[in-house]
């Protein structure tokens, strides 16, 4: 039990990594990164809460029927976390059982096999229930808050709390070899991976986007209730019908049903965990002493080619960048979706100013949805020094000077940048009403823009970096520097795209000294950028040498 | 060609010093080695020599280029292997091998002759063209060697070197090693092998608690009939227990 439990203690600190922050605050950073994600909570919270609220309220026939809807939307999102985190307990069940990661330390150790097993299994089961329990919490509350729900539906939460983990764990445990193998054989066909990644995200973007187009319902008519049709709602219970055995949750949350589906739900449960155990220990023994490296076969040399320093510095960024799949994901994938991104957000925005103000803001509107998703995809630069880890001090080494080593990582962001910007640019020119000049203009406020941000997060992770952080460590340092870079530039990007708003409208005015030149809502954004262009030069040359010169373990 | 004159760093302000007036001297043609126990500021004279780590006090001359003041020609001098084999793990060997050479600016022809010679030395075949991810600890070693020397410097230096090679690889590095020197260049590396120090070096440096305590000519030593161990232990006062 001692063995057991001094096991179980590691597996916990491993998989859930809080440590107290050491050594210098980030005050701002802190405060910044807090703001953010209480925003985001609260959109998150109030939107869903809208959807349920209005939801419930829709009548099929003209008779309302409140609790047969909120079963409905329950089931919906019951669906939604099942679904979610049988992916992630797939993913954690790859992660743990089957690679290598410390079992070879401990088969050096007098650790009994099993012991080691039912420690990662039992702080696996803990992570899945943590998990299960946040969102099941969320969503109930929510709806708690929408319909007026008895004390039983309490009762009942910790009910699906602590019996739909088992489900969405039996779920994974039924995909995870195929899971395993796929991933296996795609781990180092690395263009294969850059399309699935880019898919799946245009695919997300697709949801997003209708989730947003429910938005524009909202805003437009004042409901979304006319999206809630009959038709809708006749569809959606079909599906349900047969979303066997996750309907069961929503029947025993609203109490419908009870004694069949809770029977239901033990069965589940109970084939789920001996599924878990059984193929967890299949899994776990499988790879106990594989060997990690993998074989990979003899390919013929290429004949040398020499590159100058620089070239070869921003060929060797490309690479690491490419052959890491979640570094692959971050950048290149969300630079390759972003134009379809800026497409699909600019016509949604376009209309639905149009309908409800009377007005035309083509180039306005272009430029900010153009500038906040460069923004956003030049998040990644927050990493440029640090995501080297102990490599960055030993290019310390190399016969050049810093700021060539670090403009090579500045070059190279800028390059896959601007060929996101120039598509997205190009493509709304050519297919939307925004004419062809002023998507040029766009296209070099958006250039002048997003290299200034690419500076000003290389600088600040130059600051910020230390070289022998973990990879949890340098993600939690680099949040921070995120953080402060898209608010920045999310700030800077409201103002430029305001003023371009503004200016427009304003040239009717009765007002003369607001009666700007038309030619004023061009030049204000391209001035603006270039002076946050020229600033973010001068803050990254500041010290640069001396920075690097000092970065340390 | 290497020429060190008082080094001292610390850390810390507020720490005392990891390395306090250290002096080392290199000459073309010879082997120096660095001995010392864990911890005894081997690694951090290195990292200091290699620009790595900034120092506060001291002179660091390599080839005859001050590293405080003219650094990218000092640095373009020697090549260094670390204790670490950090590596730029995502590209294959070959590519990492060509990156350096890009970096010490090697022509097509140099890089491919001195390839083939390391390919044969370190017995590494066609593995060269698999990710440095995949190699073991040995592999990386040799990659790392490649790396440092394709630019056939003038100064090698190297941080516990011998770690984790095979025997066949050991003896061809300690041949490359006698063969580098020969040919009027300066080997340094260090060592807490004493055997390794024993038979390769010409002079060593007795290194202990950040302090040079004694420069050795190992021939002059040799002949005094000494056991290089025991000396060594009896200076850094770890006599052995026998």
């Amino acid at each position: 039990m001692r063995e057991f439990l001094i096991l179980f203690k590691h597996e916990l600190k491993t998989q859930f990594p809080i440590k107290p922050q050491k050594g210098k605050v980030d005050v701002l950073g802190s405060i910044l990164s807090t703001l953010m994600t209480l925003l985001i909570v609260a959109t998150f919270v109030s939107l869903i809460s809208s959807i349920a609220q209005t939801y419930v309220s829709v009548k099929i026939d003209k008779i309302s029927a409140p609790l047969e809807r909120a079963r409905e939307l329950l089931n919906v999102c019951y669906l939604v976390i099942v679904l979610a985190t049988a992916f992630a307990s797939m993913e954690k069940m790859r992660s743990t059982f089957s690679q290598q990661k410390d079992k070879n330390i401990f088969l050096r150790l007098p650790v009994k096999q099993q012991t080691l097993f039912m420690s990662k299994l039992c702080t696996l089961m803990i992570w899945n229930y943590a998990i299960n329990f946040v969102l099941i919490v969320s969503v109930n509350v929510i709806f708690a808050l929408a319909v007026k729900l008895s004390y039983t539906f309490w009762l009942s939460t910790i009910a699906i709390c602590l019996l739909m983990p088992l489900l969405s764990f039996l779920l994974a445990t039924l995909f995870v070899v195929p899971y395993i193998k796929f991933m296996d054989f795609i781990s180092d066909k690395y263009t294969v991976i850059f399309i699935l990644v880019s898919l799946l995200l245009i695919i997300a973007f697709t949801l997003y986007s209708l989730l947003l187009s429910l938005v524009q319902s909202l805003l437009e008519t004042g409901s979304i209730k006319h999206i809630f049709n009959q038709a809708f709602v006749t569809t959606l219970q079909k599906l349900l019908a047969i979303a066997y055995p996750v309907n069961c949750f929503a029947n025993i949350a609203l109490g419908e049903n009870l004694l069949l589906s809770f029977a239901i739900v033990l069965i589940v449960a109970t084939i789920s965990i001996f599924a878990v155990y059984w193929v967890s220990k299949h899994l776990f023994y499988a790879t106990l002493y594989k060997n990690e490296r993998t074989i990979h076969p003899i390919k013929k040399q290429k004949p040398f080619k020499k590159l100058s320093p620089l070239s070869s510095l921003i060929r060797k960024e490309f690479v690491s960048v490419f052959r890491n799949p979640n570094q692959l994901f971050s950048y290149f994938a969300i630079a390759t979706a972003m134009p379809f991104m800026v497409y699909s957000c600019y016509t949604l925005f376009e209309s639905l100013i149009k309908n409800s103000l009377g007005l035309s803001l083509d180039f306005p509107l272009a430029l900010l949805v153009l500038l906040v998703f460069s923004i956003l995809t030049n998040t990644f630069c927050a990493t440029n020094v640090s995501r080297d880890g102990i490599t960055a001090l030993k290019s310390k080494v190399f016969p050049i000077k810093a700021s060539t080593l670090l403009i090579a990582k500045v070059l190279f962001c800028a390059i896959v940048s601007s060929i996101s910007i120039l598509a997205s640019s190009i493509l709304l020119g050519a297919v939307t009403n925004l004419n062809f000049g002023d998507a040029t203009i766009c296209a070099f406020i958006g250039l002048m823009f997003s290299t200034a941000q690419i500076f000003i997060a290389t600088r600040m992770d130059l600051k910020h970096c230390k070289v022998s952080a973990t990879p949890a460590e340098i993600e939690r340092i680099s949040s921070k520097t995120v953080t402060k870079v898209v608010f920045v530039g999310l700030i800077l990007a409201l103002v430029l795209g305001l003023v371009a708003v503004v200016v427009p409208i304003m040239a009717n005015s009765n007002v003369e000294f607001l009666k700007f030149h038309p030619a004023f809502a061009y030049i204000f954004p391209i001035a603006g950028s270039l002076l946050y262009l020229i600033v973010a030069i001068l803050y990254y040359n500041f010290k640069i040498e001396k920075n690097f010169e000092t970065l340390v373990m | 060609m290497l020429k060190v004159e008082n080094l001292g760093k610390k850390y810390n302000a507020k720490t005392n010093y990891a390395i306090e007036n250290i002096s080392i001297c290199g000459k073309a043609g010879e082997i120096v080695g660095i001995l010392g126990h864990n911890g005894a500021g081997k690694s951090t004279t290195i990292k200091c020599i290699t620009g790595m780590h900034p120092y506060e006090e001291g002179s660091i001359s390599i080839c005859g280029f001050d590293m405080a003041k003219d650094p990218i020609n000092a640095k373009r001098n020697f090549g260094y292997v670390s204790d670490e084999f950090t590596l730029f793990e995502k590209m294959t060997g070959i590519e990492f091998i060509n990156f350096m050479a890009d970096i010490y600016g090697v022509s097509t022809k140099d890089r491919t002759t001195r390839v083939e010679l390391f390919q044969n030395m370190f017995a590494l075949g066609n593995s060269i063209n698999n990710p440095i991810s995949s190699y073991s600890h040995g592999m990386k070693q040799k990659i790392s060697f490649m790396g440092a020397l394709i630019h056939n410097p003038k100064v090698f230096i190297l941080d516990e070197p011998m770690v984790g090679l095979d025997p066949y690889t050991s003896s061809q590095v300690k041949a490359f090693f006698r063969k580098h020197s020969k040919e009027g260049n300066l080997v340094l590396f260090s060592s807490h092998n004493l055997d390794v120090v024993d038979k390769l070096c010409d002079r060593v440096y007795i290194i202990d608690q950040g302090r040079i305590l004694e420069e050795i000519d190992l021939a002059q030593f040799n002949k005094t009939g000494k056991d290089l161990e025991e000396y060594f232990l009896s200076k850094t006062k770890r006599v052995a227990k026998t």
